[in-house]
């Protein structure tokens, strides 16, 4: 898949810093033209569903943080995934991990809406990497 | 074991139809220890579940229920007393088959003296004991096993994650500040946060190889290596270095992934880290070859190798080499640990100055 034709980035995090810093390496290396930040499971869930039908504000992409107080990464992706056949176009789903914890992978593997795990610190060239794969 | 001093603290609940048993039990005994008795297998259960007894004496042959079938109903309910039958010789089938069974402790025959019964008393109550004080122990030890599992769950992220935070914090100032020396005191700080994050690494490696039993699953090697590859060369900031990999699986391999993910980290890790002072880039060949029985593996680098002296101690636990920077000298100690669980093996050749080769065996558990 063409690096372009990520747009809009939704990046889902509770970690102010590491949002900062998703944002940061993302512009710099020239991926996607406009980032909106979620500090919660809960609030980029709401918005995807608010917004479901509505192509024109939803994500191409989705960096999601597997661990966050309340709803976390998995729990997001259960209702992602009831949500995802109402989308003209489902986002693509990236889960970062700050702990590369064994069970983490294996979930991540078994779920076929995630395409990768990706360790933090976040590296936007694995993430390239791995879309110009697709 | 039982100490001279008075033994009124152990209780004792004898069971018996015929009344003059009773008496004549409680007139021998009441003065050393604290007797209790009942004529019916009903009064019996209303004792223990009062007062608790450490050991049950029951005669065998009573008109509703045998002493056998009392004691294998009671031990369902009330576990802990200590169970003593006391019988004539005609039953002896029943009650060898009530000990082999574990529905009694030991059998008195009829009549009994007293000496055999305060033998008796004094032995059940030092198992009673015995039993009492490993299951106290059991229970700490589950309950601290269960805090030390909640520690490394916790552990592994509550300290690695502010960790990670600081390292993209400093990728971003590698973009955004010019400035040499700001520059430099961040490639310090850099350094030093890695350091920790590796030893933050293995000590959450080490617990978990040792606590978590072996798990056998279908092993991609061609897809575990890959995915290892790029999880170190990120940690490490190496996406430069240069790795072969030549994997040849032509079947199914069923071995535990977490461990086999451990060595491999460790081994490239190491492969890249110690690559020689005027290399420009590492350079590390993998090979893999898996059959019906084993997968063999090796580690190649054309890195600095190890000294002949060290080459006998790189598995030892806090080994560091004088190369050796941001180690935790735990590395290779948990490979080495990582592959005796898993039954495997491990070699190493090398010269200093021309490289090491890592040979790795590992049982198919097909």
């Amino acid at each position: 898949m063409n690096l372009s034709s990520i747009v809009k980035i939704m990046l889902v995090d509770d970690n102010i810093i590491d949002r900062l810093v998703h944002r940061r390496l993302l512009e710099i290396h020239k991926i996607g033209q406009t980032i909106d930040e979620y500090s919660s499971g809960e609030e980029a869930i709401n918005f995807l569903t608010e917004n479901r039908q509505n192509g024109k504000l939803l994500p191409d992409l989705i960096l999601l943080d597997i661990m966050m107080p309340g709803m976390d990464g998995f729990d997001f992706m259960v209702h992602f995934s009831k949500l995802k056949d109402q989308f003209e176009k489902p986002p693509l789903v990236f889960m970062l991990s700050s702990t590369n914890d064994e069970s983490d992978i294996r979930k991540v593997r078994n779920n076929s809406d995630v395409i990768k795990m990706l360790n933090k610190p976040f590296s936007p060239e694995s993430l390239a990497n791995s879309i110009s794969k697709l | 074991m039982t100490s001279n001093q008075s033994k009124k603290h152990i209780k004792v609940l004898y069971l018996d139809d015929e009344d003059n048993n009773l008496r004549s039990f409680k007139a021998a005994f009441r003065r050393e220890y604290d007797v209790y008795t009942a004529n019916t297998s009903e009064q019996a259960y209303d004792v223990i579940k009062s007062i608790k007894p450490h050991i049950i004496f029951s005669d065998q042959r009573m008109p509703v229920t045998s002493g056998v079938d009392f004691f294998n109903a009671v031990r369902q309910i009330f576990p802990d007393p200590v169970r003593i039958l006391l019988t004539g010789y005609t039953d002896i089938n029943d009650i060898i088959e009530a000990i082999n069974k574990g529905h009694i402790y030991r059998f008195i025959t009829k009549p009994w003296s007293e000496h055999e019964i305060r033998v008796a008393i004094d032995n059940a109550y030092d198992l009673y004991n015995t039993r009492k004080q490993l299951d106290e122990k059991l229970e700490e030890l589950e309950k601290s096993n269960h805090e030390l599992s909640r520690f490394i769950y916790s552990a592994s992220h509550d300290l690695r994650s502010p960790l990670a935070t600081s390292l993209g914090v400093i990728r971003l100032a590698e973009h955004d500040i010019q400035d040499p020396l700001a520059r430099d005191y961040f490639n310090k700080i850099e350094e030093s946060i890695k350091k920790l994050d590796v030893f933050v690494h293995h000590i959450i490696d080490y617990y978990k190889n040792n606590r978590s039993e072996s798990e056998s699953i279908d092993i991609n090697f061609q897809n575990i290596i890959e995915e290892v590859i790029e999880t170190v060369k990120s940690g490490l900031g190496s996406s430069d270095a240069q790795i072969d990999t030549e994997i040849n699986q032509d079947n199914k391999f069923i071995g535990d992934e977490f461990r086999f993910r451990i060595i491999m980290s460790n081994l490239i890790s190491n492969a890249i880290k110690f690559k020689k002072p005027d290399q420009n880039r590492a350079r590390i060949h993998i090979n893999i070859v898996s059959d019906l029985d084993k997968a063999t593996i090796v580690v190649k680098d054309e890195g600095m190798g190890i000294l002949e002296d060290h080459i006998q101690k790189v598995f030892q636990m806090f080994f560091k080499s004088n190369n050796d920077r941001t180690g935790s000298g735990m590395g290779l100690y948990i490979v080495k640990e990582a592959l005796e669980k898993m039954g495997g093996s491990i070699e190493v050749k090398s010269q200093s100055g021309e490289g090491s080769e890592f040979h790795i065996e590992i049982p198919n558990h097909l």
